[in-house]
């Protein structure tokens, strides 16, 4: 018998026109590991939240169909019973965490199923170990960075040994050493306790490595299940709804290679078939060395935060007109604090940002927010009026423009970000993806010419991060200066011409995308990694930032 | 001058710099009360003594009326307070920023009240609004007395507070609350209500920010567009507020953590030793000859 089984299951949510999922069936055997890819929007978290009891017990919704787990069926058990099998880990860790402490989150769990102190003591190190945050007993949830959230979330269900882990997009806000932490975590789990692990991911390369199966939903619709190599080979349909395939898979099936899935197996077919002695490596031009203004200057910045943390020091960094930067570095090294002292809103505690000559520190916010933008991660932190249109002319308002100018400038933004048949709705009715762009819209209508974007890429479908990429691109092009912060490696590496490499509050590098991701021991030692491609590329003695650079080597005669 | 905007709510700015000005003795355990760790007996003390203490000494301000017996009562905390070794300099901070709260009180009950007395001190009619609204100041005697008594109850509780919020640390009153036998979903309540709180925090500040990046100067604007603009905060900030209220009971729902009923056990097992027999003992004796002291 499956441990999870699924039947003509469909799920309408509250005041929804239409259904989140539609006719899912659905059998899952017990130790699988399964992933849930699809677009943003395709049901992928509706499934997880209908596996782990939470629709119907918790959401209010139309149902049909049945959701069995190992024989109970969700409509007809408790969330008390569902949750002793089942556990679920969500994409923000913040929200599950309702104690003081790291041991009192996982222990309170445990409390309520009347277990003896010793055991739940056992329960507590056993299931902190597992994760490796042991020495992290005493502190505070809030101290934690993204990573270690995640890793306590799941010890937290850990510790109720649960047969089924289901996983809602566990590592999208996380750096690469994190990521990699999470899935090795669970990859143990499988090992140790056969638990069945059920994953909505947008990580293509890392479930291609760890599933046993993908199911890929789009619209609610279950349109593919099947083997990750089987799933991957699809590029095109995959691409075509939003989803981002494994570098190599779509390299080497472009290059008539078949479907290869790891780096190893690529680099032999390809030797093979191709002639890659003396291949030059592709030369992008060299920005850091051309002669172009200045605009924002960091001088010996240090900032230290109220609660008494050091930020950033010493920092010195000069970007100049027409960058387009990616700033990368683990969680809590520095990059959003170094990016919000480019338009004022933090002031250093040590040294002095100039802007365009303006010392942030002396000058009005107001005034530094026409010449730098800045764009936060989250769009709803952002959105504060009730209309697209108004949005977008809010900024426009507080620098002084007349009505004219400014029913002029929306309209022209709003032919830029492909809003223009929204600009009377309400914001919070759009998707995520739209939401971000008007976040984005909004800021450009100030036209500054620097413009800083933070986690443009997280929890996003591939064709909101292709529009947004794009977006952003079409702007350097006309001159503007970009910055992104991002944990995305395969973006940084595709789309911008300079990295900037953070650790513990200090710039450890600056340099060319291609010299930066050339270098694996200095990625190595912060934590980062180079792209597929380009990982694949140097093991075959040259180096490719993208799919596109990589296939024009190969080919080149 | 701090840049996260907490200077412009003067006892929140004043939490703060708190925080900043004892870095150096706060060890790597953040909690949300202002615990500083201290080798002292009331630190050692069980959760449940402490909270019997922060309750008997409040509520002992609160019934009685008589400034000596408070005084004695502001008398029992300072030396709490001092056997507990929290920095001297941070009470007189704490009553120094709480100076304006004090003799608002003081002012506002000599202006607005009417004690009847046998030395009227000072006496005038002021006509607000002709023949409806008459302003009577009336200060006598009594109305003096009752002043004092509201600064040295305010006072006095301002010491209460400073002594639990610094000597306990937020898991620990939950532990008490628990071990009290208060109702699970209380005490859920209580701890929910701690997290909600940094939450809240964290969205207020990035919404501000957001909002100063796209040229709002909270610091320049005169105060009616200042009110305007913090009345923007509140659309990204409620819907901010629905969203982590829906996201965080799911949370909960999917921890299984049954509210009522059922057996169960607890992780920690603090013991109550004898000196918390002690310190419980005694500060009711203490209290009771207090309250039964012939003081007129």
């Amino acid at each position: 018998m499956s441990i999870i089984d699924i039947k003509n299951f469909y799920w309408k949510y509250l005041g929804s026109k239409d259904y989140a999922l539609k006719n899912i069936n659905l059998k899952i055997e017990k130790g699988e590991f399964i992933g849930i890819m699809g677009p943003t929007g395709a049901g992928k978290s509706t499934l997880c939240l209908a596996i782990a009891g939470l629709i119907p017990w918790v959401l209010p919704g139309e149902i049909k169909g049945d959701v069995i787990i190992d024989g109970m069926n969700t409509r007809k058990y408790s969330m008390k019973d569902i949750t002793k099998k089942v556990g679920i880990v969500f994409q923000d860790p913040e929200i599950q965490f309702i104690m003081m402490s790291v041991e009192d989150e996982i222990a309170i769990g445990l409390e309520r199923m009347n277990l003896s102190r010793e055991e739940m003591i056992k329960r507590v190190d056993w299931a902190l170990d597992i994760v490796g945050m042991k020495e992290y007993k005493d502190v505070s949830p809030e101290e934690l960075s993204g990573g270690q959230k995640q890793r306590v979330a799941i010890a937290t269900m850990l510790a109720k040994q649960p047969e089924i882990l289901v996983l809602d997009e566990p590592t999208s806000d996380l750096d690469p050493k994190g990521k990699m932490e999470v899935f090795s975590v669970i990859s143990n789990l499988r090992k140790e306790f056969d638990t069945t692990i059920i994953m909505a991911t947008h990580e293509s390369e890392k479930i291609l490595k760890f599933a046993d199966k993908i199911i890929v939903l789009n619209k609610g619709n279950k349109i593919l299940e099947d083997y990750p190599e089987k799933i991957f080979s699809k590029i095109d349909e995959l691409k075509s709804i939003g989803i981002r395939p494994p570098q190599i898979i779509e390299v080497c099936n472009k290059l008539g290679c078949g479907t290869v899935l790891t780096i190893e197996e690529a680099e032999k077919v390809l030797n093979k078939k191709f002639s890659l002695k003396n291949k030059e490596h592709y030369q992008k031009i060299d920005f850091l060395k051309n002669n172009r203004k200045p605009v924002i200057e960091v001088q010996n910045v240090s900032y230290i935060y109220p609660n008494g943390f050091k930020a950033l020091e010493n920092v010195n960094l000069t970007i100049y007109e027409k960058d387009y930067i990616a700033i990368i570095g683990q969680n809590g090294s520095g990059k959003t604090t170094l990016a919000k002292h480019f338009n004022g809103i933090l002031k250093p505690s040590n040294g002095r940002v100039l802007v365009y000559g303006m010392d942030t520190r002396k000058t009005p916010i107001s005034e530094i927010a026409k010449k730098v933008g800045y764009c936060f991660q989250n769009p709803d932190h952002q959105i504060f009026s009730n209309s697209v249109e108004e949005e977008i002319a809010f900024g426009l308002k507080q620098i002084g423009l007349s009505k004219k100018e400014i029913e002029k400038k929306v309209s022209e933004i709003l032919k830029i970000v492909g809003l223009e048949e929204y600009r009377y709705e309400d914001p919070s009715f759009l998707g995520k993806g739209q939401r971000q762009r008007l976040a984005v819209a909004s800021i450009l209508a100030l036209e500054p010419k620097i413009l800083v974007v933070d986690e443009p890429t997280t929890g996003q479908d591939y064709a909101m991060i292709k529009d947004l990429m794009n977006l952003l691109t079409n702007l350097n092009n006309k001159g503007n200066t970009i910055i992104i912060i991002t944990h995305d490696m395969q973006i940084a590496a595709e789309y911008t011409k300079r990295i900037i490499i953070m650790r513990n509050g200090r710039i450890v590098a600056d340099d060319t995308p291609l010299r930066i991701f050339s270098n694996l021991e200095l990625l190595s030692e912060n934590d980062l990694e180079a792209p597929q491609i380009t990982q694949l590329s140097i093991r075959l003695g040259f180096i490719a930032l993208n799919n596109e650079d990589f296939i024009k080597i190969i080919k080149r005669e | 001058m701090l840049e996260d905007g907490s200077h412009k709510f003067p006892l929140f700015y004043f939490f703060r710099r708190q925080e900043m000005s004892l870095k150096e003795n706060i060890t790597s355990v953040r909690t949300f009360f202002l615990w500083i760790p201290r080798e002292s007996i009331i630190h050692k003390l069980h959760p449940i003594t402490k909270i019997i203490l922060m309750l008997s000494l409040g509520s002992s301000i609160f019934i009685l009326s008589n400034p000596i017996k408070i005084f004695f009562i502001l008398i029992i905390s300072a030396i709490l307070l001092i056997i507990s070794r929290i920095p001297i300099k941070m009470i007189w901070k704490f009553i120094l920023a709480s100076t304006g709260m004090i003799s608002a009180c003081v002012i506002a009950w000599m202006l607005f009240s009417i004690e009847a007395g046998s030395t009227i001190y000072f006496e005038k009619y002021i006509e607000i609004i002709p023949n409806k609204w008459i302003w009577h100041i009336y200060i006598t005697e009594n109305t003096i007395f009752k002043s004092l008594l509201i600064g040295i109850k305010i006072i006095s509780m301002i010491l209460v507070t400073i002594l639990f919020l610094t000597t306990m640390r937020d898991r620990e009153f939950i532990y008490g609350l628990r071990k009290m036998h208060i109702p699970f979903p209380l005490c859920l309540a209580t701890s929910l209500t701690f997290r909600a709180m940094y939450i809240f925090r964290q969205d207020y500040q990035t919404v501000k920010e957001a909002m100063m990046s796209r040229g709002v100067d909270f610091k320049t604007i005169s105060i009616p567009k200042k009110i305007i603009q913090f009345s923007r905060l509140f659309i990204p900030i409620l819907t901010l507020l629905f969203k982590r209220a829906q996201e965080m009971t799911l949370g909960v729902e999917a921890r299984g953590i049954p509210l009522r009923g059922g057996k169960y056990s607890l992780y920690h097992d603090i013991p109550i030793k004898k000196i918390d027999y002690v310190f419980i003992l005694s500060i009711f004796l203490i209290l009771l000859l207090i309250f039964y002291l012939p003081l007129s």
